[in-house]
């Protein structure tokens, strides 16, 4: 084994790389709706199903996934979901009935799935002082993949057909995930980056299999807190359109930073950037500060941002720049929870701990839809904002008085912190 | 016995090439029967019942299957890939469908206009006015055709009037409806303005005031046939009525512009 893949930011890069060649399973799918639907006389919403069904296999299959990456290593499961994922668009390129599509869509689900779950789980295991960032770049490697190739996705449809480019960029990722995953091995029992833990960062002191994870209080509140923060995301991106046709400022032209675009344009531009920038940047913060002082700064600027945008965000620049205060705010939680999970439940069961927690994503996702019922209940999205960022704000304070608490305890009754005076005081 | 095997041979013969002839021979007829399926723009309903009825007087036994409906809705029903047989829309919306539909033959303008009640009693007299303490709009929302083009032209007018005219229209809106109709039902009892399309204007009932034309937005509406429509020949029919003499000349009794050159 070359000394060299010891490295863990040579793992790290493995992991960004591998990444982003699942991102366009999930991000470039969009430029290949039309093409599908043209060819095959499907209806939009029948091939968009598809992606549904991406969506859920990738998110809530995770878990299971996981395991197998903690009991197998992670260069063999990166190496079947290359496979995978290279597999579904070839059966993509293929497919002339909605059954095959949907069938692709499973596959490519499992193998967006294992990949996406090992590489999180590598960050997490190969860092100890720097695992916040590592996660954060991590999962940022999921969006840039597409940014980089949705263009060149575009134009061989155009010029060679949706089933060629399926097929072609179906192989190069799968190939791509495939050689690369050869450079991932197993990591350490301890993460051997040398970079001290701050003190400020809790961290546990012995592995936790994923069963004693589902019954920790511990769990549960991140989980809730997950939810709550993701679910007034997803949201506050979903209204943002109606926001600015309601004000009347969708189209206004905006100059900043020397960019000038239509408002409601240069806001979505923001989302991609500033979620991108979040990940590794506040978790890199988080390794500094503690990952719940961030998460409190981060979820209480996320819902004075969403209040803030329902107050003030009515003139074209305030609308931009408070949408990217709204961005930046909720993205890091892609970085920040995993963090935190492996802090708390250590390192051998890290991918399947975290695979668990992810779930809360897909819960998430499912709850927007409720948003929608209540925006046309009330004829206004001014109610689904203000729900919105209260869950932000209970987030935040459940971060500082609850998940704290909570984890401080239990890691003194398992003697990983010492016990407080005050604590020692009751006790004699 | 020959001869009445012969005789039986060919009378089956004829008898097989009759069943596969006749259906086929018939078909030109089959096309003038039945019906055609369209999906038009709700703000064009007035033009377009009197150009069904031109169509059906010209195609006898044809009917027309027309639902009136909001740009959105029939963007929606293209998607699902339903066979629709010809479609009345705002480019907006047929932009965004060409993978579906045949390329769409422009048919017709419109403008944004502003109208008030008879003896104007808010004293609007042009588009800055709207701005103005007193006035109770009324607009679309902006998911209808209507009050997106309404955005749009306030938005443009705030280029030189400053956004202080945007709040200050927003908050002159009495009355926000989803459809064209409802826009202008409102002036006169809830509203003493509302910006509307050039076609709504009654002379009996409002007075219009135009909109500069550096502020004002132009639609073009288009037909077409989706791609997978049934009865595409008598689709395609319909699109060359509106186009032609006399579609243009009822388009015009309805105050549309004709389509860009």
């Amino acid at each position: 084994m070359p000394t060299a893949l010891r490295n863990p930011w040579v793992q790290l890069v493995a992991g960004v790389i591998c990444m982003a060649m699942i991102a366009n399973l999930q991000y470039g799918w969009t430029v290949f709706v039309d093409p599908l639907v043209q060819t095959n006389g499907w209806g939009r919403a029948a091939v968009q199903v598809s992606f549904t069904i991406f969506v859920v296999v990738e998110t809530w299959l995770v878990p299971f996934e996981a395991a197998l990456v903690d009991k197998y290593g992670p260069r063999v499961m990166v190496a079947i979901g290359g496979v995978l994922a290279g597999i579904a668009w070839v059966i993509d390129a293929n497919a002339h009935s909605l059954a095959v599509l949907y069938t692709a869509a499973v596959v490519a689900g499992i193998g967006a799935g294992i990949v996406y779950g090992t590489c999180i789980g590598n960050a997490l295991k190969w860092f100890a002082g720097r695992r916040g960032l590592a996660a954060g770049l991590t999962s940022a490697g999921f969006g840039a993949g597409a940014a980089v190739t949705v263009i060149p996705l575009t134009v061989m449809i155009k010029n060679s057909g949706y089933e060629h480019t399926f097929l072609f960029f179906g192989i190069l990722q799968g190939l791509v995930i495939l050689g690369v995953s050869m450079l991932l091995i197993t990591p350490p029992k301890a993460s051997p980056e040398k970079q001290k833990v701050s003190p400020r960062v809790l961290v546990g002191n012995r592995d936790f299999v994923p069963r004693e994870v589902l019954t920790s209080p511990v769990f549960y509140v991140m989980y809730v807190m997950f939810v709550l923060v993701a679910s007034g995301g997803l949201t506050a991106v979903a209204q943002l359109a109606p926001i600015a046709n309601d004000r009347y400022i969708n189209n206004f032209p905006v100059t900043l930073f020397a960019i000038t675009a239509p408002a409601l344009t240069y806001a979505l531009s923001l989302n991609n950037i500033m979620n991108g920038i979040t990940r590794p940047l506040l978790g890199f913060v988080s390794d500094k500060i503690g990952r719940e002082t961030t998460m409190f700064g981060a979820f209480l600027l996320e819902g004075i941002g969403i209040f803030a945008l329902m107050q003030y965000g009515t003139t074209p620049v305030a609308f931009v720049l408070l949408s990217g205060l709204v961005f930046f705010a909720w993205g890091e939680i892609y970085s920040i929870f995993p963090a935190t999970t492996r802090d708390h439940f250590g390192q051998k069961y890290a991918t399947t701990n975290y695979g668990m927690l992810y779930t809360a994503k897909g819960t998430a996702s499912l709850l927007v839809p409720l948003a929608s019922v209540i925006t046309a209940k009330t004829g206004n999205w001014t109610a689904v904002l203000a729900i919105a960022a209260a869950f932000n704000i209970v987030a935040a304070f459940m971060a500082m008085f609850v998940l704290r608490p909570l984890r401080e305890r239990d890691l003194r009754n398992r003697g990983a912190l010492p016990v407080s005076p005050a604590a020692a005081a009751t006790a004699t | 016995m020959h001869t009445r095997l012969s005789r039986t041979f060919a009378l089956v013969t004829a008898a097989a090439l009759l069943a596969v002839v006749v259906p086929a021979g018939s078909r030109p007829a089959a096309a003038e029967s039945g019906e055609i399926s369209a999906l038009v723009a709700s703000n064009a309903k007035g033009a377009f019942t009197q150009l069904i009825k031109q169509f059906e007087t010209k195609h006898k036994g044809v009917k027309v299957k027309v639902e009136y409906l909001g740009g959105a809705e029939i963007g929606k029903r293209i998607d699902n890939n339903e066979p629709v047989d010809v479609v009345l829309a705002g480019s907006t919306v047929l932009d965004k469908e060409v993978q579906l539909i045949e390329p769409p033959t422009p048919v017709l303008q419109n403008k944004e206009m502003i109208l008030v009640p008879k003896g104007n009693p808010a004293k609007v007299h042009s588009l800055k006015d709207l701005a103005n303490p007193g006035v109770k709009l009324s607009m679309g929302t902006p998911t209808s055709a209507v009050g997106r083009l309404a955005s749009q032209v306030i938005q443009n007018a705030a280029a030189d009037y400053g956004f202080d005219f945007v709040t200050n229209v927003r908050k002159n809106i009495a009355v926000a409806s989803e459809k064209g109709s409802d826009v202008v039902d409102a002036i006169g009892p809830k509203a003493n303005a509302g910006i509307t399309f050039a076609s709504d204007v009654n002379p009996a009932k409002f007075e219009p005031i135009t909109i500069d034309e550096k502020y004002n937005v132009t639609s073009t509406y288009s037909m077409t046939v989706t791609k997978n429509a049934k009865n595409a020949a008598l689709g395609k029919d319909f699109v060359a009525l509106v186009r032609g003499p006399q579609g243009q000349e009822t388009l015009k009794k309805f105050h549309y512009m004709p389509p860009p050159k």
